[in-house]
């Protein structure tokens, strides 16, 4: 049932992919290099990119013959991007990034290849959630800030001189356990909605254990302030109970309870009012507290369509731009076609991801796994940089792939891990359903 | 199967948020983007012009008067010869430009319009460093120090002019600055009593006072009126209605003088007695030929304020009569710069016409090694006819010597004047040294609030020694 | 070669690799979305047909029945195969003949009691031609191919 005249065609195609990535990120660094006085660093984060490209295309390649051949380039190619954005604007942070990247590919094969991950995570949900959750009370608890400053929100635990937040992590558990729950009792849900005279009668079984450990972590983000995570968690988690239901009404509530969230926690936290404030006007305060995204559509504005050039650019000024802002950084040294072609990334990854779950036709936990990780790398990649342009308000989340951040990074490539065994397992394309 | 349809919704949204994202992220690149560049927070803005690398600035004998170098690892203005600050002016990222700095500021940014498909390769994409031209000013910097020195502490300023070319050799005002400490200095500079930013040379507006004798002696001659009649009590005080005395520059051996005479010891009342006796001179003729409302200006340089009427010693206000003649005598509405005077006096010195003083005389681009002329023509504007003119050269000699009380060599002329401005007197020294081989230099010397005669010859003199040696 | 230069021409490599690597994910992601397109039509355009011969041979030998053949034909006795078989020893997914570059296959889907091709049973995945009976439990089907099918 293997099309075996497929398979090395797959494998020449996520190398051919490769080798334009590595000639961009080449000339990134090597420009950045010409630009300003830079050490070594710079060309061993160089091969430790190329290292991790090659070993994991490799052992994919071997391992999982049949997984999907665009997803690991794509992302390979955005975090080469993004190692080449940090090192103009923060040498320091590119090298570790490069170790973090390392570690997230490993740990994305490890994933990939692990045998019985996807069963194990359906079964043992509830240990693997409650497990997370103590990690997330330990963060409240022993909860460290990398900056060490003192009202800076503590969303890491520190072991040794790394730092790693909890709630990335979370963010697989969470979508993981969604969709083993919702898996389960897709059917029961199905055959309720079928019967005549109820029509949400499914809600009492997902007011359950579902909504409970739901509120649960949410209130945990909400205490420790990340309020971007936790409305990335209630966006996802709406969008997978539609998916499981098919009932737009399911969008309509999800909508309506995020705009009384946000009330609520505009009149609660000022974190939230000052960002909705300078959401709406940041004109007058652009040297104050809006300084960061006046500065931000100042950058897009210098890219112009063509940009600066890599290295060239002075996004520099625009405080933390390597992590929550580096949409901007890459708009104004690549220009509207860097923002393209990151956008385009992001959009091939989320077809490619949707199409794994319609790949598996009939087992319903692998379907909306697979939905669920790709609505939580493409809803976030969409909310941060919705803030950068001024189109909602700053949420602090980062930008899968490319942001700095070791737990961040991490995370997203175990997603991409599940997904490539996703892939693998799925049946060929010619089985699925028409996207 | 509902499943299918929800993935292909959800995938529809994506893409369509991502599409979003995409005209956002346009309208920002392209439109408007355009007045958000502008802004003042705008980091790109400053570091642009950080790293421009300025053209350097030099006197007429390619003696540098600015450069730029690099101070701990940023671009910084020097100026090896802060004496011809006035001229030269002032370059700061804080607090931008002053004088030629800001008059040829395109040559030496090289902020030229992109004009070819390789000035913007040049420009837009390579963004290589952008470069500025050196310039060439007539300013002599010999003649700028030693004009800085001999000036010391008094307010004023002086003009020297290369009366056949327009080029000016010396542009000084008094107080000054060194814009090599301009942004230290910036805060008590601008508090300064004497308003050193001001460039009195081309802004400050004074009163003719007896400077005025050279227009109706001008108009005398054109009128054909004769000079060697005598006027009784020509030595006498003339005091005005509203009690401001004039008397002679220099107290003359005689009373009777005529009006050569009186011109050459700056007595005032021949000039009075000249205007009711004889009909054809034309006071308003004399006075728009030499065009003091219409001052002379250098183009990028800051411009006289507007002329407004002068304040009199007295409150009321002034008989018609008296008015006439206050005017005759210098003290009526008009009045003029320094370097509109050194114009008016480069004229007298050559054929009467004015050539348009200028600065700036020569660039060169970046990386070139010849110089290129850039004002190898300038404009000629008649002021008065060569014989009014010869005829004036020689009273001007007369009057040279009578100042310094011995016997002139014939090259020097000058006629020194006082006027009064209302709260202050100030003294002029008007003159020229035209050399045997043609050359000729025109000179103004102003002290405000001063009547010290012997100060001014003395600096004067020192100028002129400076002068022999160009 | 100035720095300028040299800055210029690797962020005009940059650029370029940048849209050679997006051309090529469009690319893939375009054929693999055409390579759907064409197996849906595939799945609907008839190759062939088979010809159902019982070796009950009281029926006369013009009346066997006829189905098309699709890229993918499954056989079996549930509802949901392409031909349904009305035989107690066929299994509810038993067989099915897929055309894969451009080849006809004929596979077991592990049945219970076997797939026959020519009177033969047959282990894995077995090229078909023109003419071949296939066999689950007492029915036979005559392969028959179009001779323009493949395009």
């Amino acid at each position: 049932m293997r099309q075996p005249a497929q398979t090395p065609a797959n494998r020449r195609f996520a190398y051919l992919l490769l080798v334009f990535a590595t000639i961009s990120v080449f000339a990134g660094m090597a420009a950045i290099s010409l630009t300003r006085p830079s050490g070594p660093g710079l060309w061993v984060g160089l091969l430790i990119w190329i290292a991790s490209a090659l070993v994991g295309t490799a052992i994919l390649n071997r391992r999982l013959p049949t997984h999907d051949p665009l997803l690991f380039p794509l992302v390979m190619y955005l975090s080469g991007w993004g190692l080449v954005a940090i090192q103009g604007l923060a040498p320091p942070f590119a090298e570790r990034q490069a170790l973090w990247l390392a570690i997230s590919v490993a740990a994305m094969l490890l994933t990939a290849v692990f045998p019985h991950l996807l069963r194990w995570l359906r079964v043992y949900r509830y240990i693997i959630l409650g497990g997370a959750l103590l990690l997330l009370l330990a963060t409240i608890v022993f909860g460290r800030n990398p900056s060490g400053f003192e009202f800076a929100p503590r969303l890491w635990l520190s072991l040794g001189a790394v730092y790693f937040q909890p709630s990335e992590i979370m963010k697989v558990i969470l979508v993981a356990f969604m969709a083993s729950y919702l898996g389960e009792q897709s059917a029961v849900i199905r055959a309720d909605q079928t019967e005549p005279g109820l029509r949400i009668p499914f809600l009492p079984r997902l007011a359950g254990p579902m909504l409970s450990m739901w509120l649960l972590s949410m209130v945990i983000l909400i205490w420790q302030r990340d309020l971007g995570t936790a409305m990335l968690f209630f966006i996802v988690f709406i969008l997978l109970l539609y998916l499981t239901t098919g009932d737009f009404r399911m969008l309509l509530g999800g909508a309506l309870l995020v705009i009384i969230a946000a009330a609520v926690a505009f009149h609660l936290f000022d974190v939230v009012k000052l960002r909705v404030d300078i959401w709406l006007n940041p004109w007058p305060e652009a040297d104050g507290r809006a300084y960061q995204i006046v500065q931000s559509l100042m950058a897009f504005s210098a890219g112009g369509i063509f940009g600066t050039g890599v290295g060239l650019g002075a996004a520099g000024y625009i405080p933390v731009a390597h992590s929550d802002f580096i949409f901007a950084a890459l708009a104004e040294e690549w220009g509207l076609l860097g923002v393209i072609g990151v956008l385009s990334s992001f959009a091939v990854l989320a077809l490619r991801g949707l199409s794994i779950g319609l790949r598996h036709s009939g087992r319903v936990f692998p379907r909306l796994l697979a939905a669920g990780l790709t609505l939580m790398l493409v809803v976030q990649a969409l909310m941060i940089m919705a803030g950068v342009l001024k189109l909602l308000p700053l949420t602090g989340v980062t930008l899968p792939f490319i942001s700095y951040g070791g737990s961040s990074l991490l995370a997203c490539y175990i997603m991409i891990g599940l997904l490539l065994r996703l892939s693998a397992e799925a049946a060929p394309i010619r089985h699925a359903g028409a996207l | 199967m509902h499943l299918a349809k929800g993935f292909r919704h959800l995938l529809a949204g994506a893409l369509a948020c991502l599409l979003v994202i995409a005209l956002s992220a346009t309208y920002w690149a392209i439109a408007g983007g355009r007045s958000l560049l502008l802004r003042d927070d705008n980091p790109r803005n400053f570091l642009a012009l950080a790293a421009i690398q300025r053209g350097s600035i030099y006197d007429r004998n390619d003696r540098l008067l600015a450069e730029t170098i690099v101070l701990s690892s940023a671009l910084q203005r020097h100026y090896p010869r802060p004496a011809a600050y006035s001229a030269v002016g002032y370059y700061s990222l804080r607090f931008g430009a002053g004088g030629a700095e800001a008059a040829y500021d395109d040559l030496l940014s090289g902020s030229r319009q992109v004009s070819s498909l390789a000035d913007y390769f040049e420009r837009n994409l390579l963004r290589s460093t952008q470069i500025g031209a050196d310039i060439r000013l007539s300013i002599d910097a010999d003649l700028q120090h030693s004009l800085t020195a001999s000036m010391s502490d008094a307010r004023g300023a002086a003009v020297v002019l290369n009366a056949w070319t327009g080029e000016i050799h010396a542009l000084l005002s008094m107080p000054g600055f060194d814009p090599n400490t301009l942004d230290e200095d910036w805060d008590a500079l601008v508090a300064a009593a004497g308003q050193p930013f001001f460039n009195r040379a081309l802004q400050g507006n004074y009163q003719l006072g007896g400077t005025m004798y050279t227009v109706l002696m001008a108009e005398a001659i054109a009128s054909s009126f004769d000079l060697s009649q005598p006027f009784s009590q020509a030595d006498a005080l003339i005091e005005l209605e509203d009690g401001l005395t004039i008397s002679c520059v220099i107290a003359p051996d005689a009373p009777d003088l005529t009006l050569v005479d009186a011109y050459v010891y700056g007595c005032p009342a021949p000039f009075q007695a000249l205007l009711p006796r004889e009909p054809r001179i034309n006071l308003d003729a004399a006075l728009q030929g030499f065009a003091f409302d219409d001052p002379i200006t250098l183009s990028g340089f800051p411009h006289p304020e507007p002329i407004e009427a002068p304040a009199a010693p007295s409150a009321e206000p002034l008989a018609d009569e008296t008015r006439k003649l206050r005017a005759a005598l210098g003290q009526g509405n008009v009045t003029t710069t320094p370097l509109h005077m050194a114009a008016l006096m480069a004229a007298i010195a050559t054929d009467g016409s004015v050539r348009s003083p200028h600065l700036q005389t020569a660039a060169r681009p970046p990386g070139a090694r010849q110089w290129q002329e850039t004002a190898p023509n300038p404009a000629i504007t008649p002021v008065v006819s060569p014989d009014v003119a010869k005829k004036l050269q020689a009273m001007l000699r007369q009057s040279w010597s009578v100042l310094r009380n011995a016997p002139g060599s014939g090259k020097v002329g000058a006629q020194a004047a006082i006027s009064w401005s209302g709260e202050e007197s100030q003294i002029w020294l008007n003159g020229f040294s035209a050399s045997a081989d043609g050359a000729a230099y025109a000179f103004v010397l102003v002290l405000e609030d001063s009547a010290d005669l012997s100060r001014l010859l003395a600096i004067g003199q020192a100028l002129l020694d400076v002068l022999d040696s160009l | 070669m100035s720095v300028e230069a040299a800055i210029f021409i690797l962020r005009l490599l940059a650029a370029l690799s940048l849209i050679g690597f997006l051309a090529l994910l469009f690319a893939a992601v375009w054929r693999s979305m055409r390579q759907i397109d064409q197996q849906l039509a595939a799945a609907r355009t008839a190759y062939g047909y088979l010809t159902m011969q019982s070796r009950d041979r009281s029926k006369p030998p013009g009346t066997a029945q006829r189905y098309p053949l699709h890229a993918i034909t499954t056989l079996g006795r549930s509802a949901s195969s392409t031909i349904v078989v009305n035989d107690e020893f066929a299994s509810s997914i038993h067989a099915r003949i897929i055309l894969e570059a451009d080849q006809w296959w004929l596979e077991d889907r592990r049945s219970r009691n076997g797939t026959r091709l020519n009177d033969a049973a047959i282990e894995q995945r077995t090229l078909l031609a023109d003419g071949d009976v296939i066999g689950i439990g007492k029915i036979c089907y005559q392969l028959s191919l179009d001779a323009v099918s493949e395009s």
